[in-house]
């Protein structure tokens, strides 16, 4: 039974697509982010680092990583904490049967693709023909007006995505210790209290788990917005991600560049926010 | 909080089915909608006149732009990856966790770190790699990222799910004389089942949905698959038919529908054992 290598051997399958599609595409794509390259000619010129420094004056980059900021604080933050009070309430419903059609229900629309969601939603806002003005008696148009629509999509992605989260947040308060809870109703912990001195710190887990995602999610969301805008995000719908495809037809080094950097500040947050976290550490 | 619901179930159905409308009620419009004429649409009616527009369906799914062909593209591309990489996953999952393996949690790291990667800065390196293997337009080009794209988050639930599970088992395997290779697939596989249908419904809806290296390394191809087919149709149309739009949005989604359905029982069950309590 003793075999030092079978192990590594049960792992070869995983390392080696590991190195064909993580490893060598990031070292290549590394040595792509210090050259300008229009992506036609053979010539690669080597720039050095000239396209990090450029990041830093970029002012169309800065707009897309402003909206792009604002949309994941919505659905990281906002949308977890509306997941969380709609486990909580669904979880408080007795009928076992009524619990599981509820979870159903609203885990649907997480199973339809980004790209479609988008589609459907830009007949939902459409000016002309669409449920959202015919529902309010209004004409507006909800992906035209640059001041709202960014908000559209933003609520897109919560009607999408809510229910998925809220589903994880079920799961974890299941695996909740009654006893524990009982107790603490007991003593008479309620209301306000009850909810952030006792439900939050045993969620803590949970809320790793829903939250870390749909932050990581949120900086590189890309479908729903590049689809909604109909193949043209505007200065103040464009995302990182959405950013960087329209710049790869231009100047691939740039938009690797722009990939690398977006890798490594979502790395570093993630981990802050790991670190930060004793359970995690622990375990 | 929970305290005060439990007394007011009354009130907690009746907010919980406004949200459950709110939810439903874009999809029951999209759905009326598929149902319509071009003109009836336009015309700004919620339900269709006179008749109820069936053919729209089956318009979308074999006609002149219909998206049969597709719809088994992404069957053979889910199915694939999805087992595929559900099996290098576990496989690894195993070693990692039950195999006294000492750099178990280095790798396992290592793996979650794929998952923070955005797709876009791997596009251009692996269209690089694909064009110089000559696998460009070819279905290589899709199933090998996608049978990896499986692997992360199949390995990040299964992870926890195996390790939490009692050593005792295997001690008894190994008395009995069994091998790593059985212990995986005749005692940890089928207890694992709750996981595993989470680890699949995670994964087949990521391929199914996967939208930008489709629409790269497929666009227009034979092989190209059903998110990117439905966008390029619905956009590109010479007459705009957006009932037909919405049939064929249905039909692509649908599938998805239906095999969680069938696995919600397990559903549940995997998230709570595999990602929670790990």
């Amino acid at each position: 039974m003793k075999n030092k290598y079978l192990p590594w051997i049960f792992i070869a399958p995983a390392l080696a697509f590991f190195g064909m599609l993580v490893v060598y595409p990031t070292g290549y794509g590394l040595s792509l982010s210090l050259h300008y390259w229009d992506g036609l000619s053979d010539y690669m010129d080597f720039v050095g680092l000239e396209n990090y420094a450029r990041l830093l004056s970029d002012s169309d980059l800065h707009w897309a990583a402003l909206n792009t900021l604002i949309f994941v604080v919505m659905t990281a933050f906002v949308q977890s904490l509306l997941a969380l009070f709609l486990a909580l309430a669904i979880e408080s419903v007795r009928s076992s049967r009524m619990r599981s059609f509820y979870r159903v229900v609203f885990i649907l629309p997480a199973l339809i693709s980004a790209a479609i969601t988008g589609l459907i939603w830009s007949y939902i806002y459409n000016p002309n023909f669409g449920l959202l003005n015919d529902i309010l008696g209004t004409n507006i148009s909800w992906l035209g007006n640059d001041n709202i629509a960014l908000w559209s999509i933003i609520f897109a992605n919560f009607w999408q995505w809510t229910g998925w989260n809220a589903m994880i947040f079920c799961a974890g308060i299941q695996s909740l210790p009654s006893e524990t809870l009982e107790a603490a109703r007991m003593d008479g912990a309620k209301g306000f209290n009850y909810f952030y001195h006792m439900i939050i710190p045993l969620l803590r887990y949970t809320i790793i788990v829903v939250v870390v995602p749909s932050f990581i999610n949120g900086w590189k969301v890309f479908e729903l917005i590049y689809v909604m805008m109909n193949n043209a995000p505007t200065e103040r719908t464009h995302s990182i991600a959405t950013y960087l495809y329209e710049q790869i037809t231009m100047d691939i080094g740039y938009a690797t560049a722009i990939g690398y950097a977006l890798t490594v500040f979502v790395f570093i947050m993630v981990m802050f926010y790991i670190a930060s976290n004793k359970d995690l550490r622990k375990g | 909080m929970r305290d005060f619901m439990r007394k007011h179930q009354l009130m907690l159905h009746v907010t919980l089915m406004i949200l459950a409308l709110l939810v439903l009620f874009p999809i029951f419009w999209v759905f009326i909608s598929s149902l319509k004429s071009q003109s009836d649409f336009l015309s700004g009616y919620f339900w269709p006149q006179k008749t109820w527009h069936i053919e729209n369906y089956w318009k979308a799914f074999a006609g002149e732009e219909g998206i049969i062909r597709y719809y088994l593209n992404s069957i053979c591309f889910t199915v694939i990856s999805v087992g595929i990489g559900l099996f290098i996953a576990t496989l690894a999952g195993y070693a990692l966790t039950r195999m006294g393996f000492k750099y178990g949690p280095v790798i396992f790291m290592m793996f979650l770190v794929v998952l923070m990667l955005p797709p876009q800065i791997s596009l251009v390196p692996l269209f690089r790699i694909f064009q110089s293997l000559d696998l460009l337009y070819t279905p290589f080009s899709l199933l090998l990222p996608y049978i990896f794209a499986a692997v992360p988050l199949s390995l990040f639930l299964t992870y926890g799910y195996f390790r939490a599970l009692p050593k005792e088992l295997d001690e008894a395997a190994i008395m009995d004389g069994a091998n790593h290779w059985q212990i995986y697939r005749l005692i940890i596989l089928p207890i694992s089942k709750p996981v595993l249908a989470t680890a699949v419904i995670i994964s087949a809806t990521g391929v199914w949905n996967e939208y930008l290296l489709a629409s790269i390394f497929m666009r227009g191809s034979t092989f190209e698959t059903l998110p990117v087919a439905v966008v390029r149709i619905t956009q590109n149309r010479l007459i705009p038919n957006y009932p037909l739009d919405f049939a064929t949005s249905i039909l692509a989604f649908m599938p998805l529908i239906i095999l969680f359905i069938f696995m919600q029982r397990f559903f549940i069950k995997g998230i709570s054992g595999g990602a929670i309590k790990g």
